[in-house]
């Protein structure tokens, strides 16, 4: 009997111990508090990301800057986009990451770099904050903003009005800035960050301060259709401040992804699994440019045929039926300079065949570029008298543009000689801005759709029915189908046609 | 009859249903894994199988009683719970898994017994909650003087179904040939000439072995070698396994040797230790699998029939593949993606048993289960698709370290003690303590430099993963049976855990549980006759709470990445040299409650004409509660999900066993079962606000819970329809797709019934299994590849060209206009089975996998013993010839195999995305008895 009583001890001390023993559920694999210089990183890289994924894809083939292509049989994504067929569901991943991802670390980056007394990472926040909700309210419209991102606090966040927001987005950058020039900083991101990174905050923040000025100028010019007025006094307003602005290429806001596997940009990157060859230039760019004998042709496509001589171009469209490898495809500008060439696998017609080409994948996400701070002020100058020539900055636009493209001076003046300078009337004038903005804006996200929805330029011919799903172009996007199902404060759209409330242009 | 912890009760005592099927039953059609071996042959236990010879299969006692934690039962191996984790699948990346029940060696198992209703589980704890898998191994029995006996079964496999492929026309599209499309909607094969891809001159002509000629037949071989032996107070059972396994494509192959012990001994007239034990050693390789450019098949089966797959070069000179398609080549694939595992595994127990009166005995078992798992995933320099590592192009390596260390101790004390003349009280009280840990570690390297080197040395970046899992619990059960002569028994029982995955103050999780049978032939012996030899009824009613998955009370912050769901497009972190933390989108919720599942049972056992006849069957209810899941909340607030207790699932069901003994003589048996399984599971309620969640799959199409309907439906967009159900058919004759998803299938069978059968006749015995399932939906990708590709037989079922050359309409979709009208407009087959046509929509691949098998067939030949007369040394001498999946007959699902499920052994049933051929095996058997 002495046995089973400690045995029965044993199982009861067992017991009382319980307690210590269970004591093991702190995950040890992750952490429950980060530094605001480790939530930095993860804010700027998926910022270029949203510049070089599904957003850009979809509002590419929707401005006709690329066209979604493959297999004649196979299912693509990219060519139901070009067609407008974007399903709620289609959104789901990009939701998430804007949402979930991306303004939810912003949010607790704002908070955390606030109670550490960290305000330069606060601002840095809040104008990147200010750019992702710029990119959201002109694809969505109403979106969930004033209680958005508070985690278990308000867990079904009301859609707020998208003129409120944009109206919020210049304080938040008031706020920005005010907050990267404190004279103290317990931390400041300059070198842990993906965009602007550089070994002095000085260095640093004075870019963040000319990108935080240009988005203004960007987000004023958006009101042109609805309120020409107030873009008229904000933009002459924030020029007359002596604010500073983009002064060259370098100062362009964007990510910078690298050659390294999984760190290459998107773009490039797809090309590399299963949707390969299915993301090519479109026609209508490519005819636009082919029209112009546009040396930046060279840099953004491959000729095709791939020997051809002269170099001819040839974009794709939904509405031909050719096979992938018959068109022209991205090159450098997209993807980084060539890393490999096997002539092997270029076809007796001069079809490049999977591997025949590839890249480096280093190149940058542009969210917001120089060249496009030129145009911005030469279609302010054009139409809303603010300070500047507007010729002046249109050829500018188009030198920064030749330059990132890393066109030779020759191959700048031949362009500007025929294309540089703006002739008739003030809207003949516009479309030639809008236009070369289009072009300098290759690749750019959202940004060459906005403008077609506040100018109607490029005068792009819509797909129409029964092939499309709408005889014109887009407005909006739905809201994820995850978003829909989740949040009851949520309701669908009718339909694309929807539109964002600065979008008035009939 | 054995129930929990080894207790020994009289099957007629028990309140509720064990099922138990004999080690020879699942060995006499052999096969590698003890879960594939159970199909068909227990009432109330789905098994459906994943496809691939290589894969295990989902078992699922009496419906699914959790939304998104594992539905699978807990294995326990001599008493002891056994790891059976993996076999899950992903989808895009990687090989198709077995889960590490595979480990058993068939051979070592005595009996397994299934314990299906909470009121039978309920002393195994939280872990038991989807039911028990009680697996005996054999022993030396007492009075068996020592025997050796050793055998071999070995079989050889061949594709159990192939699709039946045009082979008229060639690659191209709208009836001309193009060389570099992937479709067969080419000019009719006519000895014309033309140039290839590789831009050479060429005989137009079909290969209809393309793709056969990848397959080869595939080998299972089963070896092993036993001593057994007893004493009065000794028994010991020494074996030894080797099993040999290769697939149907090359370079899939496993090698497991298995050496078991069974020993134990009576010390004293009180005192009894025993130890059971096995080591396992399984070394695999495997080609891709999965809805990806790596699995040689998934492209590969649609390769255009004009194109010479086997003799056309795969590479050149510099390892680049040549090859029309973005995906990889098939050959090149098999050659060049590979995929090694190695497990080592150690599980087994120690037992110690002491009777301290002759009524009361006190019981020590410690258990462990330790192994360690290494794998390498290599994708050699040229890889196009996912592989193993998803690398985007740029060549990976990724190898996988895991050590897995479950321990496990009971104690037990049992009385067992006349009370009166008519009473009898059988009582157990016990606890258990249980602590399992597991730690990987995994290093992936991408940008590989020198091709064919796989070292992780050759590579240019790293992405490494350290992973520590720990999860304890406690738990203090009783059990009381009190028996009334011999035809009341009365059991209660009760179990309280406490789980370290639940926060303080949670983590008490008590249930209890009562059975009662009464014999009703024993208490009223009048009943008996010639006809009714015995009637039971059982009625239970039990409980089986649990806590969650580790690590799930609190929100935490990991590495930063970014994706967009295109797999290669992956940006990981750390970039550029700089570290990147994001707080996870899915939040811990310290508040968690224990889950709990209840149900009710009713059941009988009857037989008739001393057993001729015999009949088991249940009813039962089963209900969820307060379900632990990750609950979707919008993106917008900052998390997209938040783990809670929330919603209902409660499954009805009914089981039948109907065992005939048509024939009973001294010449011949004929014993024939028959095994009914039918449940339906119905998502009760999912939590405020939430309609439905995604279980698996991909963002459309993929598997659902959506309340008020039954587990795990099909989700995707369906055709247009109008108000009547009419299909909206456009100008151009062409069906519309809706913009949003809806269920377009259920994967849950209405039904499953086995008929197994013995027939023996002096030395021979014969025995078959038949297993129909009835209805339950798959979406197979691959069947409506094989037509949107123009290489299925009925794309040419109508001559695609007119005499005239000109190409025909012969289909015409039932529909109408969006006017009203009827469908006039005639469509070509390629636009017929196009992705604007039938496949528009995903509903369009929707198939019934209704399907009957001839699952297992053997014949055995017993050497009689006059011809083993005049020698000592062979005691007995078996032979037999067996085979599996002999013949299928799935009325509404051409083509493949009707069992198929992409995500492997997983809650989500129902896709079929790239295709796991399975085999028919056919093969002997010859043993020994020395």
């Amino acid at each position: 009997m002495k046995k089973i009583f400690s045995l029965l001890l044993v199982t009861s001390l067992l017991s009382t111990s319980c307690e210590s023993f269970l004591d093991i559920n702190d995950d040890p694999n992750s952490v429950t508090k980060v530094g605001v210089n480790q939530l930095l990183p993860s804010v700027t890289v998926n910022v270029g990301y949203l510049g070089a994924s599904d957003l850009f894809r979809v509002a590419g083939v929707f401005s006709q800057q690329f066209s979604g292509q493959g297999p004649v049989n196979g299912h693509v994504a990219f060519k139901e986009y070009e067609r407008y067929n974007v399903n709620d569901s289609d959104i789901n991943n990009q939701w998430v990451a804007i949402f979930g991802t991306t303004l939810s670390d912003i949010s607790i980056l704002i908070e955390q770099a606030t109670a550490e007394g960290s305000p330069h990472y606060a601002g840095v926040a809040k104008l990147l904050k200010a750019y992702v909700y710029q990119i959201t309210v002109d694809t969505w419209g109403d979106v969930p903003y004033f209680n958005a991102s508070q985690h278990n606090e308000n867990r079904t966040p009301e859609v707020d009005d998208d003129e409120a927001i944009y109206a919020d987005l210049i304080r938040l950058i008031d706020e920005g800035i005010s907050d990267i020039k404190s004279s103290s900083s317990t931390l400041s991101p300059n070198s842990f960050s993906t965009i602007y990174n550089a070994n002095s905050w000085d260095a640093s923040r004075d870019k963040w301060e000319k990108f935080a000025n240009t988005l203004k100028l960007r987000i004023y010019l958006h009101y042109s259709a609805k309120d020409p007025a107030f873009t008229r006094q904000k933009i002459a307003e924030l020029i007359n401040s002596g604010a500073k602005f983009f002064e060259g290429n370098e100062d362009s806001f964007q990510m910078a992804f690298t050659s390294s596997p999984q760190r290459q940009n998107p773009v490039y990157s797809i090309e590399l699994g299963q949707f390969r060859n299915q993301f090519l230039p479109n026609k209508y760019i490519v005819e636009l440019m082919n029209g112009n004998e546009d040396p930046r042709r060279e840099k953004f496509f491959t000729p095709s045929p791939y020997y051809s001589n002269p170099k001819t171009y040839k974009g794709a469209s939904v509405l031909d039926g050719g096979a992938s490898s018959s068109y022209s495809r991205l090159h450098e500008y997209l993807y980084g300079s060539v890393a490999s060439f096997n002539p092997g696998l270029i076809d007796s017609e001069g079809n490049i065949q999977t591997g025949a080409l590839t890249y480096s994948g280093a190149s940058p996400a542009r969210l917001l570029t120089y060249a496009e701070y030129n145009f911005i002020r030469a279609e302010a100058a054009l139409l809303y008298d603010a300070p500047g020539d507007a010729d002046a900055f249109f050829k500018a636009g188009i030198r920064a543009s030749f330059a990132e493209g890393g066109l030779s001076e020759a191959a700048l003046s031949s362009y500007l000689a025929t294309k540089g300078t703006l002739t008739g009337s003030n809207q003949q004038k516009l479309e030639q801005i809008i236009t070369e903005k289009y072009i300098a804006n290759f690749g750019v996200v959202v940004e060459p759709w906005t403008d077609y929805r506040r100018t109607g330029y490029p005068s792009l011919t819509p797909l129409s029915q029964p092939l499309a799903i709408y005889s014109e172009v887009p407005r909006t996007l739905y809201y994820s189908q995850s978003e829909i199902n989740n949040n009851p404060n949520v309701k669908q759209k009718a339909n694309l046609l929807e539109r964002v409330f600065w979008d008035t242009k009939q | 009859m054995v129930t929990s912890f080894g207790i020994q009760r009289d099957r007629k005592t028990l309140g509720y249903g064990i099922s138990e099927v004999k080690g020879d039953d699942l060995t006499k059609a052999p096969t590698t894994e003890v879960t594939n071996a159970l199909a068909g042959k227990v009432a109330g236990v789905q098994v459906s199988g994943a496809g691939g010879g290589f894969a295990g299969s989902n078992v699922t006692i009496r419906g699914f009683s959790t939304f998104t934690g594992s539905n699978q039962p807990l294995y326990v191996v001599d008493g002891i719970p056994l790891d059976n984790s993996g076999g899950g699948n992903s989808v895009n990346t990687g090989v198709v898994n077995s889960s590490r029940i595979s480990d058993i060696n068939p051979q070592d198992i005595e009996s397994v017994n299934v314990l299906k209703g909470a009121a039978a589980t309920v002393l195994y704890g939280s872990r038991a909650a989807s039911g028990v898998i009680l697996i005996t191994t054999k022993k030396g029995k007492k009075g068996q003087r020592n025997q050796i006996s050793f055998g071999t079964n070995t079989a050889v496999g061949s594709v159990s179904r192939m699709p039946d492929f045009q082979n008229e026309y060639s690659q191209g599209t709208n009836g001309q040939y193009n060389n570099s499309v992937t479709g067969s909607w080419g000019a009719k094969i006519a000895g014309q000439s033309v140039k290839n891809w590789f831009g050479e001159d060429e005989i137009l002509q079909a290969y209809p072995d393309n793709i056969s000629d990848i397959m080869q037949n595939s080998v299972n071989s089963v070896n092993d070698v036993s001593f057994t032996g007893a004493s009065d107070r000794f028994d010991y059972r020494v074996s030894y396994g080797y099993t040999l396994e290769t697939g149907l494509l090359p370079k899939n192959d496993i090698k497991r040797n298995n050496i078991s012990a069974n020993v134990s001994t009576q010390l004293t007239d009180k005192f009894k230790i025993g130890t059971s034990f096995s080591y396992v050693n399984n070394i695999s390789n495997r080609t891709q699998g999965g809805n990806q450019g790596a699995n040689p098949l998934w492209r590969g089966i649609y390769t255009p029939r004009s194109y010479d797959l086997t003799n056309m070069p795969f590479e050149d000179a510099e390892g680049n593949q040549l090859w029309f398609a973005p995906e990889d080549h098939p050959y090149w694939s098999i050659e060049n993606v590979k995929n090694r595992g190695e497990v080592n595994r150690f599980y087994g127990n120690l037992n110690l048993k002491y009777d301290i009166l002759t009524w009361l005995s006190a019981d020590l078992k410690i258990g462990a289960d330790v192994f360690s798992m290494n794998s390498k995933g290599f994708d050699n320099k040229g890889i196009r698709s996912n592989g193993n590592t998803s690398s985007a192009g740029a060549g990976g390596v990724v190898d996988r370290s895991m050590t897995m260390k479950n321990i496990n101790s009971y104690f037990t004390l049992t009385a067992n003690r006349a009370l009166s003349e008519n009473w009898n009280l059988l009582a157990t009280l016990g606890n258990e303590v249980i602590s399992n840990n597991r730690n990987n570690l995994q290093s992936t390297g991408l940008g590989i430099v020198l091709p064919d080197f796989d070292n992780q040395s050759n590579f240019l970046t790293f992405n490494t993963l350290g992973e520590i899992t720990r999860e304890r619990a406690i738990g203090l059960f009783g059990d009381v049976v009190l028996d009334y002569k011999t035809f009341l028994s009365l059991n209660v029982k009760a179990r309280n855990d406490f789980s370290s995955t639940l926060a303080k103050g949670n983590r008490s999780i008590f249930y209890p549980a009562a059975a009662v049978s009464f014999v009703l032939t024993e208490a009223f012996p009048s009943m008996k006759s010639n006809v009714l030899s015995m009637a039971k009824i059982r009625v239970n009613a039990g409980e089986v709470g649990k806590g969650t998955s580790p690590y799930a009370t609190n929100t935490y912050y990991s590495r930063a990445s970014a994706s967009d769901g295109f797999v290669s497009t992956l940006v990981s972190f750390p970039f550029n040299g700089l570290a990147g933390y994001t707080l996870d989108n899915g939040a811990g919720n310290p508040l968690l409650q224990p889950e709990f599942t209840r149900e009710y049972e009713i059941g009988t056992e009857l037989s008739f004409w001393n057993g001729r006849l015999g009949f088991e069957g249940s009813v039962y209810k089963r209900d969820t509660r307060n379900l632990i899941f990750a609950v979707p909340s919008p993106a917008t607030s900052g998390f997209t999900s938040l783990r809670t207790n929330a919603g209902s699932l409660s499954t009805k069901g009914l089981e039948m066993m109907l065992t005939v003994v048509p024939v009973k003589s001294d010449k011949v048996t004929w014993r024939s079962v028959f095994n009914f399984t039918k449940f339906k599971s119905i998502v009760e309620e999912l939590a405020p606000g939430v309609n439905n969640i995604s279980i698996g799959g991909f963002t459309s199409p993929n598997i659902r819970l959506v309340a008020g309907e039954e587990y795990g439906q099909i989700w995707s967009n369906a055709y247009e329809r109008n108000d009547q159900g009419q299909m909206i058919i456009n100008a151009n004759g062409l069906p519309r797709p809706t913009s949003n998803v809806q269920k377009v299938g259920n994967p849950n069978p209405k039904f499953n019934l086995g008929w197994s059968n013995d027939i023996s006749y002096k030395d021979f015995s014969f025995s078959f299994l038949l297993d129909f399932k009835y209805k339950g939906d798959i979406m197979s990708r691959t069947i409506g590849d094989l037509r949107i590709q123009g290489v299925a037989k009925e794309t040419a079922e109508f001559a695609r060209v007119d005499a005239s050359g000109a190409v025909t309409t012969p289909y015409l979709f039932e529909g109408v206009y969006q006017d009203g009208t009827p469908n006039t407009t005639h469509v070509t087959a390629q636009q017929y089975y196009s992705l604007q046509g039938k496949y528009v929509a995903w509903e369009g691949y929707v198939l019934d996998a209704t399907f009957l098998k001839l699952r297992e067939a053997n014949i055995t030949y017993r050497l009689p013993s006059r011809l083993l007369s005049g020698q000592n040394l062979i005691k007995s001498v078996n032979i037999s010839v067996y085979g599996r999946n002999l013949l299928t007959y799935a009325p509404n699902f051409p083509h493949l195999d009707p069992e198929q499920n992409l995500l492997g052994i997983s809650n989500a049933r129902g896709l079929e995305f790239g295709f796991s051929p399975t085999p028919r095996t056919i093969g002997g058997s010859v043993r020994f008895s020395l």
